[in-house]
């Protein structure tokens, strides 16, 4: 398969990663789960761009961590299908579970994780919406031909293709639990994740899709219009774009 | 993700630093509740690929990725 990015990387720059699993080693007993924020500057524009990438459950400090430096820039630019958060006076605490006990819920219960939703500032003045309404994304998905269930099922074939080791919690479900042993499955959940950034470009590879594609451009229109601006033409500015990582976090139990 | 990347290079921007936070520690205990981790192995497993209710799945009617 001829993938475009990893293709680009070939030619071009070497494509950054932003997930990533340390293993323990001979000199460090720690094995930890890592993501990146990756700077971009371009100074003709005199813009920075800093990709941020989060994953939807992680430790409480890694998600305090996250809200401390997104305080920082001018003007976050977050993913999320649906619409936009409402603003609130109130500082970031932690949201009151008024959901039903879904699978992810107990799957961080069990891991001894937080949830990104619940722990991270997506009320915070400086963060701007963009990305898709749920009708946008639905009718987007009926012009491709696209659909949740399709994406996720193209994703599940390549993660058992073997390309790559796993997908995420899908993973854990499809033969690498180990015994019921916490520790075990984080380990192996993290090192899936750390692996499935390449899904996402095998995904891609005939003509995008919705959940990629379609969702990076409505990002990319937020931001090259803040970037234009007129009120803001030759200042500096300072950008983010926070999108979570990997693309197959979120698969539900409705894959198979 | 490399998209993104790709897209900023491709309009003259020049990757300058990166900065790395860990998410989550293994050899942190975590808190083993057998009936809630089998439950979910278990709902994972059966699950079908049809009629799927994205916002019934994302709990609150939005979702990152």
């Amino acid at each position: 398969m001829v993938l475009p990015i990893l293709s680009f990387a070939k030619n071009g720059p070497e494509v950054s990663d932003f997930i990533r699993f340390k293993e323990r080693t001979s000199t460090s007993k720690s094995e930890h789960l890592e993501t990146a924020i990756v700077r971009y500057e371009n100074p003709g524009t005199q813009t920075t761009i800093d990709l941020v990438a989060v994953i939807h459950i992680g430790d409480r400090l890694y998600f305090q961590k996250l809200n401390a430096a997104l305080k920082s820039y001018q003007t976050v630019f977050y993913e999320a299908v649906g619409n936009d958060f409402p603003k609130s006076k109130k500082p970031a605490e932690p949201k009151k579970q008024n959901i039903p006990f879904s699978d992810r819920q107990q799957a961080v219960a069990y891991l001894g994780l937080q949830q990104q939703r619940n722990w991270i500032d997506y009320e915070a003045k400086n963060f701007v919406h963009a990305d898709l309404s749920w009708k946008e994304l639905y009718d987007l998905m009926a012009i491709r031909n696209q659909s949740l269930t399709t994406t996720f099922q193209k994703l599940h074939r390549l993660s058992n293709q073997g390309k790559s080791p796993g997908s995420g919690m899908a993973s854990a479900a499809t033969g690498r639990l180990t015994g019921g042993d916490p520790l075990e499955l984080k380990r192996n959940m993290a090192r899936s994740m750390s692996e499935d950034e390449k899904l996402a470009a095998q995904l891609e590879s005939h003509g995008g899709t919705v959940i990629v594609t379609d969702r990076n451009n409505a990002v990319m229109e937020k931001l090259n219009a803040a970037i234009n601006a007129p009120e803001s033409e030759g200042t500096p500015k300072k950008f983010a774009i926070f999108f979570t990582e990997p693309l197959t976090c979120p698969i539900s139990k409705n894959v198979s | 993700m490399p998209d993104f990347e790709k897209r900023l290079l491709k309009d003259e921007f020049i990757r300058k630093a990166e900065t790395w936070f860990t998410a989550w520690q293994v050899s942190e205990p975590g808190r083993p509740e057998a009936s809630a981790v089998s439950q979910f192995l278990k709902s994972l497993n059966s699950g079908k690929a049809e009629n799927v209710d994205a916002t019934k799945f994302f709990g609150d009617g939005r979702t990152t990725r």
